[in-house]
């Protein structure tokens, strides 16, 4: 991985100069109220920082919820949104900042990825799609796009607050984020609550570097690194291009099915 | 116009829709649907039943909203020509790849948004607008606000969801089945991992499961600020199931446009409606984010109950001819609802078989029967277990 091609989320404000130290110069932060499943930060805080910064609203936003986001006031050292929802895609458009799409389950294909290239200046590639997928997508996109590098994929997210609901129910101490392991031991997600609901991550990091020789660098615009919920050190070996343990290819060799009689 | 829409997973279920007050139905044909593991309809079928639907003034809007991979996309500019040639009144969309076939091949279909896309603001909903979208199937976590706001600042047409199952999810945005199953959600394989039971370090029986749609109480409140479609969610769902959820709700539209809806019959109603559905329903995001009210927390709650207990094939004003689906006996308080009667209630005097030998029960499901009853009931009514007073105007 180029460092100088890697957006990294972060996690903690203290870990930049860190991070930079080994070369990394592009940095996301996920909004605060805007950004579900993430540590988020203000835009008071994200001005402090003193750097460029790509800005993450990744949930879907009602109208009440966009006319509050046009009330803050955007620091200047931003230049960029990762988003979700179409309507902000409205509202941001002609603004001046790099806007990335970022519908992530639905760019599983290389004609709906350009049909939003025409509106967005680049696209998150799914992270449910095989490495054969990716390749075509990425050959065929019409701008350069982004690939979700490593980090933990986040698999559902909804309105509900599904982990304070619970203990709430029994009337337990609160919580807001636990962990689910299937009763046959084969998987676990980790739910996260935030504001704006509860967003589901693999318990399993997704690392997709080894596609990295596999596509052509003119061809993308950033390796995003998502830290959340992973160790400094991990991290690091990450952007040093070195093994990390309890990863996972994802669907890069296994593409799914959607027929019973499909399955294997 | 109030538009009342049923799920049609079959031919079956599609003829009972119509016949218990559907307007339309959505169904979905051989490719592109989320129902990958139901019947759907072969493409015969499909121009067969669309032309069955518009010689019964009826509307067919078929779904082509699958998340589109690579592989997918061969085809689908033959698939979209064939629906516009049979002539379906819409189809149903989520993936920006079918407006954009749409748009550059010149196909003159009309487009529904999925509530896949999950829209929710008007900013969103004008962006589909200016690329030929029709109508906006919003999603379910909308609010009266949200619904409210969307419609005074576009005017679009707007189709939600009063009963059914929710996806805990927002829709489209899930991947679960994926990660544990490998069955592609968003191609139509979803294995509803949302309503397993996990183990957590603070329990053995932790469920993510929402409860059921249901809004019956608000129909005159969704109509008043906007909504024109009146969508019933369950393609899988029996022909008992879907009657007689028609039945209410549009008995309830009509109540509405007659100004005749009461508190009484609101209640009646809902127990009705209970009744059938296999699980508690709420009016979800209506009003407010549903709390804990709005979930399950431990384990599937699923009850089923035997209350249909036969179809009517005919009837002569002395004896009914029934095909049998649950027992029932001689001397059973029963109740029969029809496509255009009001609910009935008589005890059940004699039961016949076929050869005219008396029974004392039937418990053979499919098997004809005769009963006798003085009612004349109609041909495709439903006989159902009383449970509930039926309910009289005042």
């Amino acid at each position: 991985m180029k460092k100088d091609k890697i957006l990294l989320c972060i996690q903690n404000l203290s870990d930049l100069e860190d991070y930079e130290k080994l070369g990394v110069t592009n940095f996301l932060f996920p909004l605060k109220d805007y950004s579900i499943g993430y540590t988020t930060f203000s835009f008071d805080e994200i001005e402090k920082t003193d750097r460029k910064a790509y800005i993450l609203v990744n949930r879907l936003l009602t109208d009440d919820e966009i006319d509050e986001f046009l009330k803050l006031t955007v620091p200047k050292n931003v230049i960029g949104f990762i988003i979700e929802d179409t309507g902000l895609y409205v509202v941001l458009k002609d603004r001046g900042y790099t806007l990335i799409n970022y519908q992530n389950h639905l760019n599983a294909n290389w004609k709906t990825v350009c049909y939003w290239l025409d509106h967005f200046d680049s696209s998150i590639i799914s992270t449910d799609i095989t490495e054969d997928e990716i390749v075509t997508i990425v050959d065929k996109a019409t701008k350069p796009l982004v690939l979700y590098a490593f980090g933990y994929p986040m698999i559902m997210y909804s309105r509900r607050n599904l982990v304070s609901n619970y203990y709430d129910n029994f009337a337990l101490d609160p919580k807001r984020e636990v962990t689910l392991n299937d009763p046959k031991g084969e998987f676990s997600f980790r739910l996260k609550e935030t504001e704006g609901g509860t967003a589901c991550f693999d318990d399993k990091i997704l690392d997709t570097r080894s596609l990295i020789e596999k596509l052509p660098d003119e061809k993308i615009m950033f390796y995003l690194v998502n830290t959340e919920h992973i160790d400094k050190s991990d991290v690091n070996k990450a952007i040093l291009g070195e093994k990390v343990a309890n990863t996972t290819r994802g669907f890069l060799d296994k593409a799914t099915v959607y027929r019973i009689g499909d399955l294997k | 116009m109030i538009e009342l829409l049923s799920p049609a997973g079959d031919k079956e279920r599609l003829f009972f829709a119509f016949l218990y007050g559907a307007d339309a139905v959505y169904l979905g044909g051989p490719k592109y649907g989320l129902r990958a593991n139901a019947t759907n309809f072969t493409l015969e079928e499909l121009k067969e039943w669309v032309e069955f639907s518009h010689q019964a003034g009826k509307k067919v809007y078929v779904t082509v909203n699958i998340v589109f991979h690579n592989s997918d996309l061969q085809g689908l500019e033959e698939y979209l020509r064939y629906l516009k040639d049979i002539e379906v009144d819409a189809i149903i969309v989520s993936d920006p790849v079918v407006l954009q076939t749409i748009e550059e091949s010149g196909i003159d279909l009309e487009i529904h948004l999925s509530t896949q896309a999950s829209t929710l603001n008007s900013r969103a909903a004008k962006f589909y607008i200016d690329r030929g979208v029709k109508r906006i199937v919003l999603a379910r976590e909308a609010s009266k606000n949200d619904i409210s706001r969307i419609k005074k600042e576009t005017g679009i047409d707007i189709e939600c969801f009063i009963q059914g199952a929710m996806c805990t999810s927002m829709s489209g945005r899930c991947v679960l089945s994926n990660y544990a199953t490998n069955r592609d959600s968003n191609r139509g394989g979803c294995a509803q991992v949302c309503r397993w039971a996990f183990l957590s370090e603070d329990t053995n029986e932790f469920t993510i499961m929402p409860k059921d749609l249901n809004m019956i109480n608000e129909i005159e409140s969704m109509i008043n600020i906007g909504v024109n479609s009146f969508k019933i969610e369950g393609r899988m769902r029996s022909i008992y199931y879907i009657a007689t959820v028609l039945h209410t709700y549009r008995s309830i539209i009509d109540r509405i446009e007659k100004h005749t809806l009461t508190e009484e019959y609101l209640r009646y109603a809902t127990n009705i409606i209970n009744r059938v559905a296999n699980r508690e329903s709420i009016s979800q995001f209506y009003n407010s984010i549903p709390g804990p009210e709005g979930e399950y927390f431990s384990g599937r709650k699923e009850e089923s109950n035997q209350d249909f207990l036969g179809l009517v094939k005919s009837s002569d004003g002395e004896y009914a001819t029934l095909e049998v689906r649950n027992y029932f006996k001689v001397g059973d308080v029963v109740q029969v609802f029809g496509p255009s009667m009001d609910t009935i209630e008589f005890k059940i005097e004699e039961i016949l078989d076929e050869d005219q030998n008396h029974l004392e029960f039937c418990n053979h499901p499919k098997e004809i029967v005769k009963i006798k009853t003085s009612y004349d009931l109609e041909e495709n009514s439903m006989m159902r277990t009383k449970v509930f007073d039926i309910f009289k105007e005042i």
